[in-house]
């Protein structure tokens, strides 16, 4: 077996390798954390498709997102119901109301989705229960979302406040989440949303849902409904609207550009640090490396002696930086209460493994140079 | 010169001893331990030598026998705990860092390795040493130096462009530009060639005789033996012989018998 | 010894490796770029949700009591600014109407959501001397100004170009330069309340009429050397409660509140920064501490000689303290470059200020500084001893 030179030259100055390995590991963490970052504002934008019972979705094509929607004929929807392979077909009526906290007595805009109380629109165990269900179709009573924010006041079953001036009483509780659109979110029986949103009809929905059959070939079935529907509806399958929703979010906010630098920008920083140590290394061992030229070592050996090096630095500077990672995406979840749901997933992982390869292999390849240039006659003078 | 006016040790391990103004150096009974505890390794034992001024003394030894420790020592860089060292006068024994400090101030080290700072000049690297203590324009007295060592013509260079020899003149110049009366050199010329070497030594020697100043060198070169006054061998911590520099090549000369041989 | 007679040791010692400074300098300057652009990421983000708001040309401002941010679409009626200009102090007071309209692309008739900024062209609604200077364009039926920051999704937003509002005939007569905000969409729209009128007087049965009788930001100017807020203090008083009343700097700052309170801007940038921050740390130790590494046998010659540990404690933070400002420099150039890509890219407001430039240097120094005092514990530790052999 060779000797291990790269591997030895780096364990050689084990204060040095600990700040490389430091560098290295926080330019790993800040491309981790931008990408998170990211990753978690596209869940947050889109996090409510996964919790709605459908496989298809049909929106005006006027729609950008969930919350500017435009209404479209519920005749669509009822098109779509003798296709086969369709399971059920749903209407969701969507809106803004002011909502009044009860304590402080001031307004706040709550996003309100209006669904038939009979419909398993939401995933949500407790909107099936038979006392959801009775609550949905009382008159003036409403569902709350428990993550909405404080400012809307208590969420107490029972508790009469008013909704745009109407006067609504909380009927039960869910767990959803808001999203970029909503602050606070309530889910009312259509025959409310009709009350409080006077003088909408329910012949105009904002979304429809299409839930299959088990078992069906969901791209044929948008496809076959793509065939028979008018333009003034879009179908697109769950993947499709949440792409939609998190380009528009995403788009608007600019986060996907500054997050995206901010990867770029760390990128180069961790480029630098790798740099700096290959480069001292590489100055301090001269003579050494001199010498193996003078001995008969090719300049391909003392470059990969470099590259070695550079790989191995990536590796030990990649798993810490890992772990602080995790450990900060945990921290960012539970200090936003939720607010940014960091979660890592195998991709990202893979993708700032190679990105640190790379950047060290570069910051290898510009430090290299002054060994593939050492004069071997060097060592004598 | 015979060094065994040693006077009993006290009971703090101190030992007491008239000052002497002709003596640069005096040491007692001086023993020095190296770690703590179980781990405690005794690298001197027992010296006790006096060293006047003008005096060139070389010590040498095989390696590991305490030379270099003993010359640290003498150059109040450690702290020491048992016996007596007075360096110009001033007992070192029982001193702080700080105050030890400032007796190296008035020391001249000289290194194997030159030590200069490549980022400065000649001049600069010397006008460090000014700079601890000195007064008036740094520059002037640095290059009076380099003039005297034979480097006027250098003084802006820097170590980079020197020869080995004349890079080890700059660090001479460095250590003799305080005027310390007592310089310590540390194998001054195992990085030189022959002929740098001698010169460097004859600088030295040169020196000692204008300034009245006192070298101790730690030396395996052969070569320059001849400079000394006296040489001092150190054998595993111990002192094995002080000898003048002519009893030294007869005892060393193989066609002369040992002279100890007849006192058995 | 005076200080400034001193040989430059620190200066020297930097110095005396050009490539190496080059290095060290990139490293400080990318840990500084680093720290700008997160910094500034959140500032933009901030600032972009006022700009429009700091150009009212108020003193104070009155809406409706529910109006606690830019989205809430609640109007107040028109007769609290009559009634506000009887107030003694008040020069004059006038409306802002704001609305959202679709605006079809003129190119690939796609239509996408614009804010629509209507006011009488007599009033001077807003300090930007492009607007000032066109309002009489906006006298022509179904004419609008248009920002020239909008998204590019609006397609042609030239003079002449023609278009479609809410299904109605629109035409571009000029171009002004604002940019967007969340609350926007994708662009500002200006025309005259009586173009207004024809846009929103008569929608669609599911939206919201709207007629010149309801205002949503009310704009009071002030005599002279009057107070505003004690003015903005005696209307809100005397006012009936559906309206509020602030001074113009409240309103920017309340909305300022709100994002900072509702989202995490915030948290995510500043962590970001924190983070360039121990970067920069970790870079500016690895420089520092190399120099300590390579230059060990001279410093502890130095300490042989009699120098003390103080005097080569200020030789480490010296060189830190160049490296923060030689590195700064290029630093906060790339990052003003950076900045106004990042403008022309998104239209995100990207403002370098005095105090944010000043801000990222301090803690450009201080960064350096606490890498100089962990590197410098080498340069104390030496033993001058360990220069013999």
């Amino acid at each position: 077996m060779r000797t291990p030179l790269a591997w030895l030259n780096l364990l050689h100055e084990r204060t040095r390798l600990l700040v490389a390995i430091a560098g290295v590991a926080f330019a790993v963490l800040l491309i981790f954390m931008n990408l998170g970052f990211l990753g978690a504002l596209s869940l947050t934008a889109t996090q409510i498709y996964d919790q709605m019972n459908a496989e298809i979705f049909l929106r005006s094509p006027q729609t950008l997102e969930i919350s500017t929607t435009e209404p479209f004929p519920i005749e669509r929807l009822y098109q779509v119901a003798g296709v086969e392979g369709v399971d059920q077909v749903m209407p969701v009526y969507v809106g803004y109301q002011q909502w009044r906290n009860p304590e402080t007595r001031l307004s706040r805009a709550m996003f309100v989705y209006g669904i038939n109380p009979r419909d398993p629109v939401f995933r949500l165990p407790e909107l099936q229960t038979s006392e959801a269900i009775a609550a949905l179709q009382r008159p003036n009573t409403v569902l709350i979302d428990q993550l909405s924010r404080p400012e809307f006041g208590p969420q107490t079953i029972g508790l009469e406040t008013e909704s745009d001036r109407r006067r609504v009483e909380i009927g039960g509780q869910f767990t959803l989440g808001g999203g970029f659109a909503s602050d606070g979110t309530l889910i009312v029986g259509d025959q409310n949303f009709l009350r409080l949103f006077t003088p909408r009809t329910l012949n105009r929905i904002d979304i429809g849902l299409i839930k299959l059959q088990p078992g069906t070939n969901i791209e044929a079935v948008a496809k076959t409904l793509r065939g028979m529907l008018p333009q003034d509806v879009e179908v697109l399958t769950q993947e499709e609207i949440i792409g939609r929703d998190r380009d528009f979010w995403i788009g608007t906010t600019s986060t996907g550009f500054i997050f995206s630098m901010g990867v770029v920008v760390s990128f180069i920083v961790g480029t630098v640090i790798v740099y700096q140590i290959l480069y001292t290394d590489i100055s301090e061992h001269m003579p050494e490396y001199a010498t193996l030229k003078a001995m008969g070592y090719r300049s391909r050996y003392l470059f990969q002696v470099v590259l070695q090096e550079a790989v191995i630095l990536a590796v030990m500077g990649y798993v810490p930086g890992l772990i602080l990672s995790l450990g900060l995406y945990e921290l960012t979840t539970n200090a936003t209460n939720g607010g940014l749901p960091m979660a890592m997933n195998l991709g990202r992982l893979v993708f700032v493994l190679l990105l640190t390869v790379t950047m060290c292999a570069v910051s290898g390849l510009i430090s290299v140079r002054k060994v593939i240039t050492a004069d071997p006659a060097e060592v004598f003078s | 010169m015979e060094a065994n006016g040693a006077k009993p040790v006290t009971q703090n391990g101190s030992v007491a001893i008239a000052d002497n103004p002709d003596l640069a150096v005096q040491i007692r009974h001086l023993n020095y331990y190296f770690g703590q505890g179980e781990l405690r390794k005794q690298a001197l034992f027992d010296i006790s030598l006096d060293f006047p001024r003008g005096q060139i003394a070389i010590i040498t030894g095989p390696s590991g026998s305490g030379k270099t420790t003993f010359l640290s020592l003498i150059g109040a860089l450690r702290t020491l705990h048992e016996g007596s060292l007075k360096v110009m006068g001033r007992e070192l024994v029982g001193m702080n860092n700080s105050q030890l400090v400032g007796v190296r101030r008035g020391i001249g080290f000289i290194f194997q390795a030159h030590n200069l700072f490549e980022s400065l000049t000649a001049c600069q690297n010397v006008e460090m040493a000014v700079e601890l203590t000195g007064s008036g324009s740094k520059r002037a007295q640095a290059i009076a130096v380099l003039e005297q060592l034979g480097l006027g013509q250098r003084v802006d260079y820097k170590p980079n462009s020197l020869s080995g020899g004349q890079k080890q003149r700059v660090a001479i110049a460095r250590a003799l530009v305080n005027q310390p009366q007592l310089i310590l050199a540390d194998e001054p010329t195992a990085a030189l060639d022959k002929q740098s070497g001698r010169d460097v030594v004859n600088l030295m020697q040169q020196l000692a005789r204008e300034q009245k100043c006192t070298i101790l060198m730690v030396t395996h070169d052969n070569r320059i033996l001849d400079v000394a006054d006296r040489i001092i061998n150190l054998v595993d911590g111990r002192l094995e012989s002080d000898t003048s520099m002519t009893e030294f090549v007869t005892t060393h000369d193989p066609k002369n018998l040992d002279p100890r041989m007849f006192m058995l | 010894m005076s200080l400034l007679k001193r040989t430059p040791l620190a200066w020297l010692n930097l110095t005396h490796d050009r490539r190496r400074l080059l290095t060290s300098l990139g490293g400080v300057a990318f840990a500084v770029l680093l720290m700008f652009m997160f910094n500034g990421f959140k500032n933009a983000l901030y600032d972009s949700q006022v700009q429009l708001l700091q150009l009212l040309n108020a003193d104070i401002i009155i809406t409706n009591t529910q109006k606690y941010n830019m989205f809430v679409p609640e109007p107040f009626a028109r007769r609290r600014l009559y009634q506000a200009r009887a107030f003694e102090g008040v020069e004059d007071a006038y409306p802002l109407y704001i609305n959202t309209a679709n605006w079809k692309n003129a190119e690939t008739k796609a239509t996408r959501p614009v804010r629509v900024l209507a006011f009488n062209p007599q009033d001077p609604v807003l300090r930007l001397p492009e607007v000032q200077t066109q309002l009489a364009k906006l006298q022509a039926p179904e004419t609008v100004l248009i920002d020239l920051k909008s998204r590019p999704e609006l397609g042609p937003i030239t003079a002449g170009v023609e278009t479609e509002l809410g299904d109605r005939h629109v035409r571009v007569v000029g171009n002004y330069s604002l940019g967007t905000d969340f609350a926007s969409g994708n662009g500002n729209l200006i025309m005259s309340d009586q173009n207004y009128l024809r846009y929103f007087a008569q929608v669609d049965p599911e939206d919201e009429e709207r007629d010149l009788s309801t205002v949503d930001v009310g704009l009071v100017k002030i005599a002279e050397n009057a107070d505003p807020e004690r003015i903005a203090a005696i209307l809100s008083e005397n006012l009936p409660k559906d309206v509020k009343v602030i001074t113009q700097e409240g309103f920017v700052q309340q909305e300022l509140t709100y994002w900072q309170e509702n989202t995490n801007i915030g948290f995510v940038f500043s962590l970001l920064t924190t983070m360039a921050f121990i970067v920069g740390i970790i870079l500016v130790y690895q420089i520092l501490y190399t120099d300590v590494s390579d230059h060990w046998a001279e410093y502890a010659t130095l300490k042989a000689m009699g120098y003390r540990n103080f005097f080569l404690l200020g030789v480490v933070l010296q060189e830190a303290t160049i490296l923060s400002i030689l590195g700064f420099i290029p630093g906060f150039c790339i990052s003003v470059l950076l900045y106004n890509a990042t403008a022309n890219a998104t239209g995100l407001l990207m403002q370098m200020t005095t105090d944010r430039a000043l801000s990222t240097l301090v803690a450009t120094f201080i960064m350096c500084l606490i890498s100089g005092a962990i590197a410098v514990r080498k340069v104390q530790a030496t033993d001058p001893a360990e220069v013999f052999g």
